[in-house]
């Protein structure tokens, strides 16, 4: 019969780590999703005070574009705020005001990254409506569409979290 | 003859033996109690991912009632009587009642540790911010409504295992005509 020595101690202690240490890279990368266990939680906090800003925008096109007033698509574009700044108070001019993440009753503002902000015009082809952007210079060009595209600014980061809106000018309706 | 065979197999000591068994059970223990916050994780998970969902629905449900609003009969911090495109026009009720939202008096959803209502004070109230512009009443010059909602995870209010806020939610009815 051949010598069996079997393991030495050494031998099975650095298996059992060795064992371990694999264990815990594969439970790591597994579990990866648990570990952000509120993430579902905080995303759709993320995405409604997005929503928030952008329904306060919807206010003044609903409320003021619409309403007999001279406040214009142009207002409203100069109010959001100019693309990719991030706003998060008001402007320092009565005419650039900016309060749209304004949180009334705590007097604090959700920032938000303005991605796009600009007037667009449609361009069909092959059945897909493209956006291209207007030049500024151009006075030909109708300015009827103006374009949002917000991102959620928090903790000097720009989050993933974004909405995007298309305002078309319309005939002012009386109230 | 036996040395011709058979060789001496010594195996391990007390010691040997002693040790690796402390060095296994040590292992064993963080690797047990790692388990069990893992799988207290995953059901934290689970329950936060269920109450999203619930959120989700019962928030957009609201939105939706809300932005389709034509006519608001009565409205305060806690319950809103309105006429409703989304609700083919036919008056609705909304309210906050013993940690439950109720339309027209059915449940609608429960576990909501707090619910409140607020009312943008005029068309043009972002001009002057300098004032609380969201009221806790309705007035005639209200043109978009804001709401807070919290809900709770857990067997009851009084022992809840986690609140969540969603605040400031907010909807702009896109053709409000007037309120009663």
């Amino acid at each position: 019969m051949k010598d069996q020595r079997g393991f030495t101690l050494f031998e099975v202690v650095i298996t059992l780590l060795l064992i371990v240490i694999v264990l815990s890279f594969v439970a790591v990368v597994t579990m990866d999703p648990f570990l952000y266990f509120d993430k579902h939680i905080v995303d759709l906090q993320n995405v409604y005070q997005l929503k928030m800003v952008m329904e306060n925008i919807t206010h003044d096109y609903v409320n003021r574009c619409f309403s007999n007033t001279d406040f214009n698509l142009n207002d409203l574009q100069k109010r959001i705020g100019d693309a990719n700044a991030v706003i998060f108070t008001k402007g320092s001019k009565p005419d650039n005001y900016h309060p749209y993440g304004y949180i009334d009753h705590r007097h604090e503002y959700v920032k938000y990254f303005v991605k796009f902000n600009d007037f667009v015009k449609e361009d069909v082809k092959d059945r897909i409506i493209r956006f291209e952007k207007i030049n500024e210079n151009s006075s030909k060009e109708k300015k009827n569409l103006l374009l949002v595209t917000l991102h959620l600014y928090k903790e000097n980061q720009i989050l993933d979290t974004n909405l995007t809106a298309l305002f078309t000018q319309k005939k002012k309706q009386k109230k | 003859m036996n040395k011709i065979f058979f060789k001496p197999n010594k195996g391990f000591t007390l010691l040997e033996m002693t040790a690796t068994l402390i060095v296994v059970s040590m292992i064993s223990f963080l690797a047990g109690k790692h388990c069990l916050y893992l799988i207290d994780l995953y059901k934290v998970y689970h329950t936060n991912f269920e109450t999203a969902q619930k959120a989700r629905f019962v928030i957009n449900r609201l939105v939706n009632e809300f932005i389709h609003i034509t006519t608001i009969h009565n409205a305060s911090e806690k319950k809103i009587h309105f006429k409703s495109r989304f609700n083919n026009q036919e008056s609705m009720l909304i309210e906050f009642k013993n940690n439950s939202l109720e339309i027209d008096h059915f449940l609608f959803a429960d576990n909501i540790f707090d619910f409140k209502l607020r009312y943008l004070d005029s068309a043009t109230a972002f001009d002057n911010t300098s004032y609380d512009i969201w009221k806790d009443q309705l007035s005639n010059k209200s043109t978009a409504i804001q709401f807070d909602i919290a809900f709770f995870t857990g067997q009851s209010i009084e022992s809840p295992t986690n609140i969540f806020y969603f605040n400031n939610i907010t909807a702009v009815p896109r053709s409000l005509k007037e309120s009663d």
